[in-house]
């Protein structure tokens, strides 16, 4: 429990700091903050003082800096981020409506990603240092230089331009039909899941070709048993920790990848809704969206802190002996 | 052929560094062919942003409705034309300005605020340490392309809130590198040397500490390089970065994808460009990084 209390003692300070940086958003924009909201609305609207007062009320505006912070984070922590003065809706039903669609494409991609990268770091660690596993770094490294978007629109043209079997954007529920479902999901899959395989395949590797040094390798390989089995039973599990510490910290990355793939295929997730409330100049829900990236990395990392506790028990004792 | 494609393949660099052989040849040899055609590439696309108004090229806004999705060797433009006929090539050197600018800037600023939060965390650590790996974490949380479209959002899509937006989220990587070798030197026989002659905090960092320690963090500044680029071509293709008239890649393969079903490679061509940049900056960081690796020069 040593290294997980460490870890919570580094991620609670985080979560405040987080917080209070996407509360400060909307305190930042330059002159009044009504004016702000109000942004697209006609004069008359404007200059009511009765909804500017209301505004005020609402946003606590009369109150000192900190302890608007406080009632937000409680009002935050309870579900409710407020109304949007653009659309009148509650915000939080706006992030419910597309927080699923945004969590499909999230696992899908990083299932994607790991089903290409694990067989693939694990072979070029075994055979390092052949062609072959030149030949994956290049790919790699050619990956890691195409932008998400560029490889979106790479997949949009080959497989809906030119052999027309998958649908170029669009979104269907589930009710619809699996596949009908799943349709629309497989491009953006492959584009945000592959600009994720190279990361995961460089550590994958790296950590592997140092297990595959061990003793306890070398025994197992005088035991006679296949290459198969050592590698996925006996290297596999000691070889995955920085994998795993990596997908914590790749989530950002993932956010952005999510973001820019659900605005070119047009995926009603919390990616869009971000780009959508930019146009519309929706300050709240621009920054209701923030908000709820920014908890979501932290409580993704949190959960990968778990994981990892669980997966290697010698951090436990080495944090306890720190 | 064979031993051509195989010494274009030679990724990663450090399998081979540390050689009987390798050692006698001087760097700039070591680094191979292609590094030095990556360096050409950034010469050329840097050299065109900086003269782009005095090359004899077209101006990049004038419209030709006659020529329209040329092909690119066309009626005299090398690149063809996009939809409204401007010159693709033209727009390529002008949207080129805006990338390297920007890329010239911000990971610089990264490196100085990175330095200065990772090596005050790596010799100080404790309580230093903490607060510097809470603020850093912090600036995780906000992914990069939505952090930056953000700040822009809410303080203006202005050039010096875009340099300073793309610098602040670059800040994380630089501290992490920064302070992992910090802490790699801190204990050596010459800093303890210059503890013990009453040298200050202070003059220790920036004399003893800071040459080595920024020699590997130069690499990480092309890195950072080619997420700048990233970062301002997918905000500029969303349309959330510098408004239209100002020729971007990122813009010049939003407008293409409008029509990739009728012209391909008036979306295309900016791809690759950009595409190209980005791999000759991650390839000379990388070589750049193989030579200067502690563990791979094995003291």
């Amino acid at each position: 429990m040593a290294y997980l209390r460490k870890r919570l003692f580094h991620l609670v300070p985080v979560f405040f700091l987080v917080t209070f940086a996407s509360f400060m958003l909307v305190n930042l924009l330059p002159g009044d903050v009504v004016d702000a909201i109000l942004a697209d609305d006609d004069a008359a609207v404007i200059n009511d003082p009765e909804i500017r007062r209301q505004i005020e009320l609402e946003l606590g505006l009369d109150k000192p800096l900190v302890v608007r912070y406080v009632v937000w984070l409680g009002d935050l922590m309870q579900g409710d981020l407020g109304r949007s003065y653009i659309t009148r809706k509650k915000i939080s039903d706006l992030l419910a409506q597309r927080i699923p669609v945004t969590f499909q494409l999230m696992v899908m991609s990083l299932g994607f990603a790991l089903v290409i990268a694990v067989p693939l770091g694990v072979l070029s660690a075994f055979r390092s240092n052949t062609a072959l596993d030149r030949w994956i770094s290049a790919a790699a490294f050619g990956i890691v230089a195409t932008p998400p978007f560029v490889t979106a629109i790479l997949f949009i043209w080959f497989f809906a331009v030119v052999l027309k079997i998958l649908p170029a954007a669009g979104h269907a529920p589930l009710f619809l039909g699996v596949w009908e479902n799943l349709k629309y999901f497989m491009l953006p899959m492959l584009a945000i899941g592959l600009s994720e395989v190279p990361i995961f395949l460089r550590v994958l590797r790296v950590d592997m070709i140092t297990t595959l040094q061990e003793d306890y390798i070398a025994l197992a390989k005088a035991k006679g048993m296949s290459a198969r089995y050592i590698l996925f039973r006996h290297a596999f599990r000691p070889s995955s920790f920085t994998l795993v510490t990596v997908l914590g910290l790749q989530v950002g990355r993932l956010i952005s990848g999510l973001v820019i793939a659900e605005n070119i295929f047009a995926l009603p997730g919390i990616g869009k809704l971000l780009i959508d409330s930019i146009d519309a100049r929706d300050v709240l829900v621009v920054q209701a969206v923030v908000t709820f990236a920014a908890i979501a990395y932290v409580g993704i990392n949190l959960t990968v802190d778990i994981i990892y506790a669980i997966l290697d028990p010698r951090v436990n004792r080495r944090a306890a002996e720190a | 052929m064979v031993a051509l494609v195989r010494n274009l393949l030679r990724l990663p660099p450090a399998a081979d560094a540390g050689s009987q052989q390798d050692m006698v040849r001087p760097w700039w040899a070591r680094v191979g062919i292609l590094f030095w055609l990556c360096v050409g590439w950034l010469l050329l696309i840097g050299l065109s942003a900086i003269f782009a108004d005095v090359l004899p090229i077209r101006d990049p806004l004038t419209t030709n409705l006659d020529g329209q999705f040329l092909m690119p060797f066309t009626d005299g433009y090398v690149l063809g034309t996009d939809g409204v006929g401007r010159d693709m090539l033209s727009r390529i050197v002008h949207g080129a300005r805006i990338s390297m600018l920007l890329a010239f800037t911000a990971p610089f600023l990264s490196l100085l605020a990175g330095l200065a939060l990772g090596m005050s965390a790596g010799y100080f650590r404790g309580r230093v340490d903490a607060a510097v790996g809470i603020f850093t974490d912090s600036i995780l949380a906000f992914p990069n392309i939505v952090g930056v479209m953000v700040v822009l959002f809410f303080l203006g899509a202005t050039l010096p809130v875009m340099i300073l937006a793309l610098a602040f989220f670059g800040i994380p990587a630089e501290v992490r590198v920064a302070r992992a070798n910090t802490i790699l030197f801190a204990e050596r026989e010459f800093v303890l040397a210059a503890r013990a002659q009453g040298a200050s905090h202070l003059r220790i960092m920036v004399r003893e500490l800071l040459p080595n320690v920024i020699v590997p963090m130069l690499s990480l500044v092309l890195f950072g390089m080619s997420i700048v680029i990233i970062i301002e071509g997918g905000l500029a293709f969303l349309g959330v970065g510098f408004p239209p008239p100002t020729p971007s890649w990122g813009k010049m393969i939003a407008d293409g994808f409008e029509e990739i079903a009728r012209a391909p490679q008036v979306t295309f061509v900016p791809a690759g460009v950009m595409f190209l940049t980005i791999l000759s900056l991650n390839m000379i960081g990388d070589r750049l990084r193989a030579l200067t690796d502690v563990k791979a020069s094995a003291v």
